[in-house]
């Protein structure tokens, strides 16, 4: 038994410009037992247009179709994903099933399918006929044509054993969303599947074995029909016709439900439960993720997508760290990234592209926030309260803030920004550094060393009261930013020799750091370096 | 078996190739007007699909010389419409090889 896998490429530079080309080519290649892979993917704008039928290969070789992960669709209807790659498609204007699976052991995943014919008779997105195991995970599959005869989303159709419709989205077919029509159907599950604006959005016919579990049916003009399996459960429809001992029904808020009905975005807006009154089985022995790759977790929500906190995508990844050791949390695209740890380790997340990065280390470790190739980081910030290092670094922010509490150091970087904030209580060195900037604020009232550097700047806002023990070294705050006389927002004590001297803002004074002097502005020393 | 239409320069993928596949070349005349050849046949009762591909070419017919031309080359190009380019045969001397199953007759049509 062996595994063959082709690329399959619209654009070219593949082993098959279509996938009715790969199934007519590799149909006959292989041996009983051997797995035959078409590695969908969409390098341009050009689609797939043929109609395909997989039948006919040699017995028992098992034909996959399986949308390689970069072409794949983001769990809605959309020409490209996010990161910009073009999702591989399926789109049909022929009369006739778009995929027609007659060949056992048939699987499809992660397709985009759609149907854009005017003339419809008989006319399915996914067909499947007089075969055994196959399986249909992942795929969203809607009509946009304008034939009205017996057009349905996957259409059961004759003599089909073991059949799994999973984690998939059918919408908008005239006839039915998914249709279950031949009396010999046997042991059809359909899980996690969202149906939406169809005529009927699941007919069975009436053939029992149907199982139906986990399935969403909304805005059809009758969401379910011919009757479900005794084991259908779990379901949730706009009507009054979900089966299962456990079910939903009259649920019509459906801008409500999902983030864009209209445009093919069905991810849910909030938990079943909290939509529905209503969670779903855990069918995690079947399939353990939903359609956009989101690993399923208890409660399991109902229909093809697991709500994720915060909306669509991966948006949250939180960690969290006890014990003596590190914790790590990397995300590349995300709202939000917090990291805590309460333990003596190390704590460290790492954003590439974000809006918010928190972290907080209340133990004596050391935390790390950093947020790089940001192309708009809003806010960072980060926080220490034992006795070790925080740092916080960001390339491209609006505002930077860090705090120290405890006796370590802090430091706060930023390329470019607006705001540098950042203060020390405790009686170490505080530094804040900014190449470009509006304004920096920063304040010591610990017994340590504080530091400002600033390359082009507008103001210094803020005081210094700084404790020295026999020199005046700790007032070298000026000099790092003087490229001549300067003008001091607030007071600056300094204890020379056991005398305290003071320049207030109103003190007009020249700064001399080749002689190590601070003059008045008449030219009297006002202190000296021993 | 007719397998796909594409238009005129369509990418092609590497393994589309003789003798795995035959290209019949028509140059100018738009991809939808031949995927009438790709057509599947209904059943006129239940309008189900009752044959993949209602058209076939009768390949084991064919003159001797299409056939040494696709063994060479991998593709004939036939002259049909307007087409004013080279071409190894013309659309009316291969048509009559192109059988419709359903009826049982050749192709007499133009493109």
């Amino acid at each position: 038994m062996a595994t063959y896998t082709k690329t399959v490429d619209p654009n070219g530079g593949s082993d098959y410009a279509s996938l009715s080309a790969w199934e007519a080519g590799e149909q006959a290649l292989y041996s009983s037992g051997d797995i035959a892979i078409a590695d969908c993917k969409r390098t341009g704008a050009t689609k797939d247009t043929t109609i395909v039928t997989v039948a006919g290969w040699t017995a028992g070789v098992i034909p996959k179709i399986i949308v390689n992960a970069a072409h794949r669709h983001e769990g809605k209807w959309a020409d490209q994903r996010g990161d910009g790659n073009y999702i591989y498609v399926l789109s049909v204007g022929a009369s006739g099933t778009a995929l027609q699976l007659g060949n056992a052991g048939n699987e499809v995943f992660g397709l985009l399918l759609e149907k854009v014919s005017t003339a419809g008779y008989n006319s399915a997105g996914i067909g499947v006929s007089a075969v055994a195991n196959t399986r249909i995970s992942g795929c969203i599959v809607r009509n946009a044509g304008s034939g009205s005869t017996e057009v349905k989303g996957i259409a059961g159709e004759t003599v089909n054993t073991d059949t799994i419709v999973e984690n998939s989205i059918f919408y908008n077919w005239p006839t039915a969303g998914i249709k279950v029509q031949a009396a010999s159907d046997s042991n059809f599950k359909i899980y996690n599947c969202t149906v939406y604006g169809c005529g009927i959005g699941v007919h069975t016919y009436g053939y029992q074995d149907t199982d139906i579990k986990n399935t969403l049916a909304l805005n059809c003009t009758t969401c379910f029909a011919g009757g479900a399996g005794p084991v259908s459960n779990y379901n949730v429809s706009s009507d009054a016709t979900a089966p299962g001992a456990n079910k939903a029904t009259n649920k019509t808020a459906y801008t409500d439900y999902f983030v864009d009905p209209a445009n093919g975005d069905f991810h849910l807006k909030n938990t079943s439960l909290a939509l529905f009154g209503l969670s779903g089985a855990d069918l995690s022995a079947t399939f353990t993720t939903d359609i956009d790759g989101v690993t399923r977790s208890a409660p399991w929500d109902i229909g093809a997508d697991q709500y994720v906190a915060a909306g669509g995508g991966e948006i949250l990844l939180a960690g969290s760290l006890t014990g003596s050791a590190s914790v790590s949390a990397a995300l590349t695209t995300a709202i939000t990234l917090a990291g805590s740890n309460t333990g003596t380790g190390s704590a460290t997340a790492a954003l590439t592209t974000a809006i918010h990065l928190a972290a907080t280390n209340a133990g004596y470790g050391s935390i790390a926030g950093e947020l790089a190739g940001t192309v708009a980081g809003i806010l960072l910030s980060g926080t220490i309260s034992g006795t070790s290092a925080a740092t916080a670094a960001l390339t491209t922010a609006i505002t930077l803030a860090g705090a120290n509490a405890g006796a370590g150091a802090t430091s706060a970087q930023l390329s470019t920004a607006i705001i540098l904030a950042g203060a020390a209580n405790g009686d170490s060195d505080c530094q804040a550094a900014l190449t470009t900037s509006i304004a920096l604020a920063g304040q010591i009232v610990g017994t340590g060393s504080a530091q400002s550097l600033l390359t082009v700047v507008i103001g210094i806002l803020g005081s210094m009261s700084v404790k020295v023990a026999g020199a005046h070294k700790n007032v070298d705050a000026a000099y790092v930013f003087a490229d001549g006389a300067f003008r001091l927002v607030g007071d600056v004590w300094g204890n020379v020799l056991g005398e305290w001297v003071h320049i207030s803002p109103t003190t007009p004074f020249l700064l001399r750091e080749d002689l190590g002097y601070l003059l008045r502005e008449d030219g009297t020393r006002f202190m000296r370096e021993v | 078996m007719i397998v796909e239409v594409r238009e005129d320069n369509a990418p092609r993928g590497t393994l589309e190739k003789w003798p795995a596949f035959a290209w019949i070349m028509v140059p100018g005349i738009p991809a939808d007007t031949v995927r009438k050849y790709m057509q599947p046949e209904l059943s006129a009762l239940t309008g189900e699909v009752t044959r993949r591909r209602r058209w076939r070419i009768r390949w084991a017919d064919l003159p001797l010389a299409v056939r040494n031309k696709l063994q060479a080359t991998g593709q004939i190009v036939i002259k049909a419409g307007d087409y004013t380019g080279a071409y190894d045969f013309t659309w009316s001397q291969v048509k009559v090889y192109f059988r419709d199953l359903q009826t049982g007759l050749d192709e007499a049509g133009e493109l």
